[in-house]
């Protein structure tokens, strides 16, 4: 083999790496606005389907999707405190967005039919089983009841975790008891039992681990939640 | 020239002959549409890689060769993964990890290293056309049998009606929605091509003893 200088060497790598990272950031670069305009329509969807209205969905029609999501009723819900932020614009409000973990602020979402709430979307996240799992779970107006679960964004393994998305999946969560009697988290995801508990969802086989973990976090943010909601739902008080 | 694009196809398959490329074959199968652009990443990766790696292979200091082709290919693959993101974003959420695992696909190293180290520019990119082309018969195959037998559907339309929705009669084959239902899909084609083309199958493993593995 002939000797080769090592200036070469170097040159030789240093423009090849010159010319990969230029193309790769003019990719991203030129990319990112579209990649973030689709993720915001994403979220707009995974709302409005917690919501449950389910009409825009299908079309594929983006500007119907943000209407609907235009048309809740978002607030921004300083959970410390327990009441809303006015201040802060809900519907642009994305507390997943910031690089701090600030869970203090979360925008939470009501659908309403003449003027009477009908669901209350909550935003949900946490730890699955490599990735981050992020959804909303949305109540009844009853406020114990779940209407829905939507898994907005995950990074679990394609073809065994990534089925917490399946919709026959997500369909066993409607009607589960969020609250038992006590006032105690009572929804729960677990393998076996005889179903006569009325918070508890089946796991998914093959994907054990991913499902309870979204359970796990469903029942942390439940309970974060829980004073607010009770106090939302004693008698007088409305959302 | 023609050669070295049909040649890959069947009768040195990079997957059925091979055996390159398994995983994300096995992983991505379970549709028509993300085994369709997957195999459209895969033919974009593994034409800029043969093409560059042919254009630079004169270039490229031997010390540092293999460094370079894969920062040559992982630069391409962080580009097609951009690209997905901003104009399949639906279908780079199914393919997720995948397409940045198509740095660690044999074949595009395997290409550049066997072929394009040592060919012009024309028979490299017909090499990497035939070995792509390859790699996208075998995935659209398996994902073709896959969803139509799982789902009852090939590219989301409803081919056979399904009994559970109403007066359907098919009931979906449950395995092929699942990873192993590739393997065992793609062990039946290299059987049936190894029927066919006698001459594609191994010698036995020498010491008959030694376990003896390939990885994909």
């Amino acid at each position: 083999m002939a000797h080769e200088p090592i200036s070469r060497t170097l040159a030789v790598a240093v423009a090849i790496a010159l010319v990969c990272s230029v193309m790769v950031s003019t990719a991203v670069y030129l990319l990112r606005p579209i990649q973030i305009a689709y993720d915001l329509i994403d979220r707009n969807r995974a709302i409005v389907a917690a919501a449950g209205i389910e009409g825009v969905l299908q079309g594929g029609d983006d500007a119907a999707v943000v209407r609907a999501f235009l048309d809740l009723d978002a607030r921004v819900l300083d959970l410390d405190s327990g009441e809303f932020l006015d201040t802060t614009d809900a519907h642009g409000y994305d507390h997943w967005a910031g690089t701090t973990d600030d869970a203090r602020l979360v925008p939470v979402y009501v659908s309403r039919r003449d003027g009477a709430a009908t669901r209350l979307v909550l935003p949900v996240h946490g730890r699955g089983m490599w990735s981050t799992i992020y959804g909303y779970v949305a109540l009844d107006a009853d406020l114990t009841t779940v209407a829905a679960l939507v898994i907005h964004r995950h990074g679990e393994t394609p073809g065994v975790g990534d089925r917490i998305q399946d919709p026959a999946w997500r369909a066993k969560w409607r009607g589960k008891r969020a609250f038992g009697p006590d006032g105690a988290v009572a929804i729960h995801v677990a393998r076996g039992g005889n179903g006569q508990q009325p918070g508890r969802v089946d796991t998914i086989t093959g994907a054990t681990v991913t499902s309870e973990a979204v359970g796990q976090l469903v029942a942390g943010w439940l309970a974060i939640y829980s004073p607010w909601l009770s106090r939302i739902a004693a008698p007088g008080a409305r959302i | 020239m023609l050669r070295h694009l049909t040649h890959p196809l069947v009768s040195e398959n990079p997957i059925t002959v091979q055996i390159l490329g398994l995983c994300s074959a096995l992983a991505v199968s379970s549709t028509l549409k993300p085994a369709f652009i997957m195999s459209v990443s895969v033919v974009a990766v593994l034409v800029f890689s043969n093409v560059s790696v042919s254009l630079l292979r004169n270039v490229f200091p031997r010390s540092i060769r293999l460094i370079l082709e894969v920062t040559l290919i992982a630069s391409a693959v962080i580009v097609v993964d951009e690209v997905l993101k901003a104009f399949a974003p639906e279908t780079a959420d199914i393919l997720t990890v995948f397409v940045g695992l198509i740095v660690t696909n044999c074949i595009i190293l395997g290409r550049a290293e066997a072929f394009a180290m040592h060919h012009r520019v024309a028979p490299s990119l017909a090499d990497a056309l035939g070995n792509g082309l390859g790699y996208a018969l075998v995935l659209l195959a398996v994902a073709t049998a896959r969803e139509l037998f799982g789902h009852g559907t090939l590219l989301d339309v409803q081919i056979l009606p399904l009994s559970e929705a109403e007066g359907g009669w098919y009931r979906p084959n449950q395995m092929m929605r699942f990873a192993p239902s590739a393997f065992f899909l793609i062990g039946l084609i290299i059987w049936g091509v190894r029927s066919v083309r006698a001459e594609q199958v191994e010698a036995g493993a020498y010491p008959p003893a030694s376990p003896s593995y390939r990885e994909g």
